[in-house]
């Protein structure tokens, strides 16, 4: 099965999990917090880098997530995938009002240590899919995505209209998908 | 519908848009079929990228319990008893305790159960254990504002200290993660143990 991010879902038994999330079964809270809590702490703290932030995040966005029960909908492809952008998102806000700031003094205690993909396939892919980009497309994705930066901030940097960086972010988002669902489909 | 999300979709999924324009675009798309294929197209984009640099596992540490958390917690072990279940039960507790409870988020994604601590010294307090059933945490409740009361665990031949409980109000608590399956947890007062409980991780 097929999500509309071309990204295969079914192998992991997420259909039933949708399932039971959408019944608003007391068990698939749990069991998708069991099934992607790693992969939603390993986003978190790439951009909150404080162990302790990054589990409170998680956890945070999990429950509001759960509070709002029509907020993922199975038209809207993998949940999965949903979780994981509500938790970065949740993230990116902390980071950027401040009121997770980091610790300087805690920092490197407490940073997340890193982890390797195993999954060399994927990540071939990824890095297909990235190379293939225009470079401003693939310049702006790195700013926003690897660096965490706002689109007011890109602007900036780059010295362009904010329209602009908004429509090379669209656009490399678009392309990528085009990319690896087309990929993902061989 | 009008006025539909277009790029937003993309920039909502790279977490660049701020409320209230999430929120705006989260509702156009709900009732929006083309717009919520193209965020949800956009979001498995986006969880794809952070797949390339995922860190870290968390490792166990303790938190501070909120004072408006210790008192929910407190209501929720009188009041439901043995064994609270369900997410949904927990999630009752969420006006009293607050959304950006770390601790209540911890005990929502969880079943747990409860324990009464047995009294070894005759003045020992009351005091009470929730613990998650696979051990993800575990939750000690005195029902005196004891700032001197140490949490022991033991498992097999090992005894740890996890440290002094909090106190919050009338009374006093500690929380922590990933402490795995003990046998038991004592509390100490002046290197004395005044009260034992033995945590349960059954399927109750």
């Amino acid at each position: 099965m097929l999500a509309s991010g071309g990204v295969i879902i079914d192998s992991t038994g997420e259909t039933q999990l949708i399932e039971d999330f959408l019944a608003r079964k007391a068990s698939a809270l749990e069991s998708a917090y069991a099934r992607y809590g790693d992969l939603l702490y390993a986003a978190a703290a790439r951009v909150l880098r404080v162990r302790a932030d990054a589990e409170d995040c998680v956890h945070d966005a999990l429950l509001r997530v759960w509070q709002r029960p029509n907020s993922f909908r199975k038209e809207r492809g993998s949940l999965r995938a949903f979780l994981l952008v509500c938790v970065r998102n949740e993230a990116l806000s902390r980071m950027r009002s401040g009121a997770r700031r980091l610790e300087i003094a805690g920092t490197i205690r407490d940073e997340p240590e890193e982890i390797e993909i195993t999954d060399h396939v994927e990540l071939r892919r990824l890095k297909g899919a990235m190379d293939a980009l225009p470079p401003e497309q693939r310049q702006a994705l790195e700013l926003a995505f690897f660096g965490n930066k706002t689109h007011v901030q890109i602007a900036d940097e780059l010295g362009l209209p904010l329209g602009t960086v908004k429509s090379r972010l669209s656009l490399a988002i678009r392309k990528l998908h085009a990319s690896l669902a087309l990929e993902g489909a061989r | 519908m009008n006025d539909h999300i277009g790029e937003d979709a993309e920039l909502f999924a790279l977490g660049m848009l701020e409320e209230p324009e999430r929120t705006r675009v989260e509702a156009h798309a709900s009732g929006c079929a083309p717009c919520l294929q193209r965020l949800g197209e956009a979001e498995a984009v986006v969880a794809r990228l952070a797949l390339w640099q995922p860190p870290a596992k968390a490792a166990p540490r303790h938190v501070s319990v909120p004072r408006a958390w210790m008192a929910a917690a407190a209501v929720c072990a009188v009041a439901i008893g043995v064994t609270i279940a369900s997410v949904l039960q927990a999630r009752n507790l969420t006006a009293r305790a607050g959304a950006n409870d770390a601790i209540l988020a911890a005990i929502a994604t969880s079943h747990f159960n409860h324990t009464q601590f047995t009294k070894v010294a005759r003045d020992a307090p009351a005091a009470k254990l929730l613990n998650a059933r696979r051990g993800q945490w575990l939750y000690v409740i005195v029902d005196t504002p004891l700032a001197n009361v140490r949490v022991v665990v033991r498992h097999g031949d090992q005894t740890v200290d996890l440290g002094p409980t909090q106190v919050h109000g009338r009374t006093s608590t500690l929380f922590v993660r990933d402490p795995g399956a003990l046998a038991r947890v004592l509390l100490e007062r002046d290197g004395s143990v005044i009260e034992t409980a033995t945590p349960s991780y059954r399927d109750e």
